[in-house]
């Protein structure tokens, strides 16, 4: 590592003597190439910029293309032009200075009082931006009066002065042309500059308008040779060919005496492709095009925006050893790991130094080369020179392997427990990035543990992710303690865990941990081998209860009492006596009431028994648990199975009667609400015309249907039902999900309000106009079971398409937001002192969060579990 | 006419003035200057409520979430 | 070691009263407890370094791809409409000089608020009506050139207003000739032309007839056996000024205007609350502190300031960083006029320029050099 640092960077304006004092050459003409190919002399792609061209040597620094960085030539422009960037600044600075003694025009005091303020403010930049501010108004008022419109130095009148996008000032209707404002700017003193916001160390108000024009280096500008060996030339390259030809025109024109007039339209045309040449996209200024009639990309727009060099090039960067690929789910990888695919893991290398403890090993993998798996790809001698193993040379791979020693480094393949990030984008959150330990395997996909898809918020459905290489020792440590998936298990959002069980393996839970679910000795044996984990059982015992089971997983000492998922919210809990499974006693690592369900560890949730293992018995135990009971559970699963059919939504006819019922009692209702309100009999609820009173009324009513239609469906839809199972245990969907499928759909909605919009005054043409009712304002009184009529089905894809719209239209909201939060926040950082400060040293918070307590670390947003502790001494006694 | 004092608003936590030695131990415990301290304006309202000027210090005393109690300070400026 | 926070020492003093009512605890048991709990704290504490700023800015900004975009929901009063999720986030980061949808909520102070008449008394107060929500119809007679407002008969009732209070009201506007014709007022401006007449009839719709301007309503709600005023629109200012309204707990949704009225802090104390409840009524998990952290920014230069071009990303000391923000070329073009210096102590410059970030492990500045050890 260098130790090289940069401390700071200052920010000036090139003088036209900087610009020639750097360049290398002067460029006079506007051809590239002659006809043989060869760059022209004093052209615009002079040798002597820089190469471009690989194997030949640059005439000005004699490096080879790609170590040389090009150097800068310049153009002497005939007559001076404005910079384009700074046209507003001239204009202020024109405003505040007098014309004839070239002094700001402020009276002593005045300038006494803001050079002292201005001093005093340059400590915090916003305080001097407002100075400067005031100092530029202060400055131009004297103009605007009407009377004692004078100079306070010299007395003499001030004119007014316009400035007319984009680079034209009047001086009460004169124009100024660059030449004059030029002179004008020169004899401004450097006090009186700096009162103007300038630093005339650096930046000298004249330096504002060009004489010289720095021409880019080559490199930065480099033509491509099209298939046909015709070369085409980068959009700057062909605006600084404009440049030149009319600066040329205009110096003949000059120097053949031409008429005022000529000149001056070759002036403005010269300061248009000037401005151009800056920034394309000046407003008032027509942009310059290609040939073609496409907008020629120049300077500004090079460095704006999104695909600007500063955040594509500056700020984001691409990188080596990386990967990408597919994503497959793989239950056996634990959550700390990542399958890698063979292919993979010989492409990507981590350089290892030789020692007298790794000298043998290394050599054999360079023996074995880089076609073989565990392998190497490159070793790198002392000197710093890098060698490529061959693939296909045994012999000289013998010789690489004997001339490894000490010292040597050996770029060896990814094997298994290397640490490696791992990442999913959108990158919203820091466990989008996380280490995991490498796991090679054959194939071609990463392999994910399912329990980690929630903090990516992957799925399988062609998802990819990315993949990177920590190079040193110290990333790799880094990555390793503070990065890995184990140590990210509780969300630094909320303090709860982010990794954990999902879908099936919260509802295996339940099947494998409610009461009457039993497996013989040879079962469990089966299972446990199964699915790889090494616990003692005892073997006496013939019948296994599935709580019996489950507890093998759990630290001996763990205690925990909670109400869970499935619990029925009765009146009076029976707690420890619940009758259905609801609610969880642990005591002494047993499980002795209830059924594991969503509330013990489903991931995203707030989940007691996940929550407890992590924050009490660290992360290891945590991971330990994630990692067998997904293997645990995919073998309940395999014997007792988990499916879903249409039957699991399908009613008997006592209960569609009863449906059919409250729903055809929710119509009418809603039909006499729109009798009462045709009759005038309807009363406007406070502050409500009638109309909205009438729709809230109706949505009211039947909202109440659909609820009274669900829980019907819902009493009859039991616990015997695996969709059921699901929706309560909280592995996937809701109650409401069910009852949709077979009761009732309900109100289709469209920015809350029901289906009004489409033909006139109507929402289908099925309908009469204005009709009211709630069939033709979407109500879907079908379920998904029983099917749709198409006109309820036009509904509910007017609905479902708010949905998508607003998915849309969200995302690209709350990723600006994201954006601008954290480039706000990302400088805030605790310092030793637990304050929490900004870049500037500038104090945020006294103490972070107010007690400095981590969230991540925290039980529930809360310092310390004192119950756990408390608990903990009593019962040691 | 009722005269509204911002200070006992549920909002409003309380503003203490800092003496002046009390104000350079602070800034010795946190090894600062003045311009690193948050800033509270003197045409604040509560400021105005407490009397206090410009270039003096408030200690200002949250209570309630997530630490019970918590102390902070402003430097008021014009 | 650290010192417990009150809310800690509170909460242990409690617990181990209540576990000694159980079974008695030693001294020496008193004193382990004590010092686990304080282990325990120091244990949980922030690592010096965390990036706490960027660790916020996800918590906060992440769940946004989770929100409604619906602008416009009922909360609290079914009758009112309040904007919620996304846009409301978005609102109080950008701290908007109005809110879409301002808010009150105004307590009432004892002997108010248990009485239903003298709340709604108070409510009526607050409520400002303009001729326009009064009247059915405020038409223009073109042949007459005259204007024709057409009062609403339970609305006067239910406001309280008569007529005569309205013309009376009217005069003040502008003395023009006034007929009455029961429910009808007949403005005649004399000759004028028809721009004149126009402007004339908007004068007449937006007359403030009584309440508080720009508050379009007030709604009285019983909560909490109390009955609590909410209002659509917002004024501080003068609601605090009517008997009977209670000035310690009244407070709007404009975190613009308690800072106006209550200071900073108060606004601080306010950000904390919208977006607190905001996400809450999303159904979002999000950790007080990193909100705390984020009003706390917006709050230390002693006015609101929004996170962005014109507030807190705007004012950074970096120019890289502003100039990798937005408006690239402004910010690089007048580093170079004023001859600006980066000192380069923040992330995205350091990123930029490819040296280590001044977070995390990235604080500590000890170097090692390599070559000389081995």
């Amino acid at each position: 590592m260098s130790l090289k640092v940069i401390k700071e960077i200052k920010f000036g304006i090139l003088s036209p003597d900087a610009i020639r004092k750097m360049s290398v050459v002067k460029i006079v003409t506007a051809d590239t190439y002659d006809d043989e190919g060869y760059p022209i002399e004093k052209g615009l792609v002079d040798p002597r910029l820089g190469v471009i061209d690989p194997g030949l040597k640059c005439r000005t620094c004699g490096m080879r293309f790609g170590e040389c960085p090009g150097h800068f030539g310049h153009i002497e422009l005939a007559r001076p032009v404005i910079h384009m960037g700074y046209a507003k600044e001239i204009y202020k600075v024109l405003k505040g200075v007098c014309h004839n003694c070239y002094r700001v025009l402020l009276d002593n005091d005045e300038i006494k009082k803001y050079s002292k303020r201005l001093k005093e403010a340059k400590v915090r930049d916003v305080e001097k931006q407002k100075v400067l501010k005031i100092i530029a108004k202060q400055s131009a008022r004297r103009r605007r009066y009407t009377k004692n419109n004078i100079c306070p130095h010299c007395g003499a009148e001030l004119p007014r002065i316009r400035f007319e996008k984009p680079t034209t000032y009047m001086e009460n209707t004169e124009k100024l042309s660059p030449s004059d404002i030029r002179a004008r700017l020169e004899k401004i003193s450097n006090e009186d500059a700096e009162l103007l916001g300038f630093d005339p160390e650096v930046a000298r108000p004249e330096w504002l308008i060009l004489t010289a024009l720095p021409v880019a280096p080559v490199t930065v500008r480099p033509s491509i040779t099209l298939e046909s060996g015709a070369r085409s030339e980068d959009d700057m390259t062909h605006k600084l060919v404009d440049i030149i030809r009319i600066n040329q025109r205009l110096r003949e024109n000059i120097d053949a005496g031409a008429p005022q007039l000529i000149v001056e339209d070759l002036w403005e045309l010269l300061q248009y492709h000037v401005t151009t040449y800056f920034d394309n996209e000046v407003s008032g200024v027509p942009p310059a095009r290609h040939r073609s009639g496409r907008v020629l990309k120049t300077l500004a727009q090079r460095l704006k925006g999104k695909e600007g060099r500063f955040r594509n090039n500056l700020s984001g960067k691409r990188v080596d050893f990386s990967a990408r690929t597919v994503i497959s789910p793989d239950p056996n990888v634990s959550i700390n790991e990542v399958g890698v695919p063979t292919p993979v893991a010989m492409e990507l290398t981590i350089p290892e130094r030789v020692t007298y403890k790794t000298r043998d090993e290394l050599r054999n993998l360079v023996l074995r080369g880089p076609s073989q798996h565990p392998g190497a790809n490159y070793i790198i001698r002392p000197d710093g020179r890098r060698k490529r193993i061959p693939a296909n040379d045994e012999e000289l791979r013998k010789t690489l392997a004997e001339e490894l020693d000490v010292g040597y480094v050996v770029e060896r393949h990814l094997r298994n427990g290397d640490v490696v990030l791992f990442n999913r984008q959108p990158s919203l959150h820091r466990l989008s990035i996380m280490a995991h330990e490498v796991r090679v395997m054959p194939y071609r996909t990463f392999r994910l543990n399912l329990c980690v898809c929630p903090p990516y918020n992957a799925d399988f459905d062609g998802d990819e992710m990315n993949l990177h290489v920590p190079q040193t020792e110290e990333a790799q440590a880094e990555a390793l303690i503070l990065m890995r998936v184990q140590e990210q298990i509780i969300s630094p959002r909320y303090g709860e865990p982010v990794i954990g069980g999902v879908q099936d393996y919260v509802s295996g839970a339940y099947i494998l941990t409610r009461d009457g679910t039993e497996f013989t000795k040879r079962e469990v044996e089966e299972m446990l081998c199964m699915a790889g984990l090494d616990v003692d059982i005892p073997q006496d015992k013939n019948l296994w209860t599935g709580k019996e089971i489950f507890s093998l997983l759990l630290p001996p000492d763990l205690n925990v009492e909670y109400k869970n998922k499935i619990c029925r919210r009765c009146t009076t809990c029976r707690e420890k006596d619940c009758p259905y499974d609801g609610y969880v006693v642990i005591k002494d690592g047993k499980l002795l009431k209830g059924a594991i369900d969503g509330m013990a560890y489903k991931a995203r949730s707030e989940c007691k028994l996940l929550d407890k293992l992590v924050k009490d018995y660290g992360t290891d135990t945590g991971r330990k648990f994630l990692d067998s009971i997904t293997r645990l559970i995919l073998w309940v699963l395999g014997m007792k199975g988990i499916t879903v059919d249409m039957n699991d939504v399908e009613l008997d006819q006592d209960a569609k009667d009863r449906i059919e019922e409250v729903l055809l009692d929710g119509e009418n209702k809603v039909d006499r609400l729109i009798d009462a309100y045709h009759n005038g009999e309807l009363e406007p609820l406070p502050g409500q015309s009638l109309e909205e009173t009438l729709e809230k009324k109706i949505m009211q009513v039947l909202a109440a249907a659909r609820d009274r239609a669900g829980q019907i469906a819902e009493e009859y839809l039991g616990m015997e039902r695996f969709s059921v199972i699901m929706a309560k245990t909280g592995a996937k969907g809701n109650m409401l999900d069910l009852t949709q499928m077979a009761a009732c759909l309900g109100q289709m909605s469209v920015r809350g309000e029901r289906l009004h919009r489409g033909y006139n005054n109507r929402s289908l043409s099925h309908f009469k106009e204005n009709e009211l009712s709630a069939r033709a304002r979407g109500f879907v009184r079908s379920s998904y079971n029983k099917g749709l009529s198409p006109t309820e089905f036009f509904f509910h894809s007017m609905g479902g398409r708010e949905g998508l719209v607003d998915t849309a239209v969200r995302t690209a909201q709350s990723g600006y937001m994201q954006r601008r939060l954290m480039n706000a926040m990302q400088d805030l950082k605790v310092e030793y002192d637990r304050t929490v400060r900004d870049n500037t040293g500038l104090v945020i918070q006294f103490m972070y969060g107010e007690d400095g307590v981590d969230p991540a670390r925290s039980d529930y947003g809360k310092a310390v579990d004192i119950d756990w502790i408390i608990h903990k001494h009593m019962e040691a006694v | 006419m009722k005269k509204i004092d911002p200070t006992h608003h549920e909002l409003v936590p309380e503003h203490v003035v800092l003496e002046e030695e009390e104000v350079e131990d602070l800034l010795q415990i946190y090894n600062i200057t003045r311009d690193k301290l948050p800033l509270i304006k003197a045409a604040d309202p509560v400021v105005k409520a407490i009397g206090a000027r410009p270039g003096q210090v408030v200690k200002i005393i949250r209570r309630g979430s997530p630490a019970g109690e918590a102390v902070t300070y402003r430097l008021i400026i014009k | 070691m650290e010192p417990l926070p009150l809310s800690v020492r509170e909460e242990l003093t409690e617990k181990l009263l209540a576990a000694n009512e159980k079974r008695n605890l030693t001294i020496s048991q008193i004193d382990a407890i004590i010092q686990d709990v304080l282990e325990e704290y120091n244990r949980v504490l922030v690592d010096p370094g965390e990036p706490v700023g960027t660790v916020a800015a996800q918590s906060i900004g992440e769940p946004g791809t989770q929100m409604t975009l619906s602008t416009f929901h009922y909360a609290g009063v079914a009758e009112i409409n309040v904007t919620l999720g996304l846009p409301r986030i978005i609102e109080i980061v950008d701290m908007r000089r109005k809110p879409s949808t301002p808010v009150m909520t105004v307590f009432l102070e004892e002997g108010y608020k248990t009485d239903r008449e003298k709340a709604l008394r108070v409510a009526r107060l607050i409520e400002g009506t303009t001729v326009e929500n009064i009247a059915r119809s405020v038409v223009m007679d073109v042949i007459n050139m005259n204007l024709v407002v057409t009062l609403d008969e339970y609305k006067l009732d239910d406001q309280k207003i008569s007529i005569d209070d309205i013309i009376k009201k009217l005069k003040k506007v502008k003395n023009v000739e006034m007929t009455q014709d029961g429910f009808s007022i007949i403005l005649n401006p004399g000759d004028v032309s028809l721009m004149k007449l126009r402007k004339f009839a908007m004068r007449v719709r937006n007359t403030q007839l009584k309440g508080i301007k720009k508050i379009k309503r007030a709604l009285i709600r019983k909560e909490d056996g109390e009955y609590v005023i909410y209002t659509e629109g917002s004024k501080l200012t003068d609601v605090f000024k009517l008997e009977g309204v209670d000035t310690t707990r009244t407070t709007t949704n404009d975190v613009r205007e308690i800072h106006k009225v209550l200071g900073i802090e108060a606004a601080r104390n306010a950000i904390i609350k919208e977006i607190k409840e905001t996400l809450d009524e999303q159904g979002l998990d999000v950790e007080v502190r990193h909100i705390m952290l984020l009003a706390d920014l917006m709050t230390v230069d002693g006015e609101p300031k929004p996170i962005g071009r014109h507030g807190i990303s705007g004012e950074k000391s970096s120019i890289l960083a502003r100039a990798a923000f937005e408006v690239t070329t402004r910010h690089l073009l007048e580093a170079g006029k004023q001859g600006m210096v980066d000192s380069l102590n923040g992330v995205t410059e350091n990123v930029i320029i490819g040296q280590p970030i001044p977070v995390g492990t990235g604080t500590v500045e000890l170097v090692m050099k390599s070559r000389e050890v081995t």
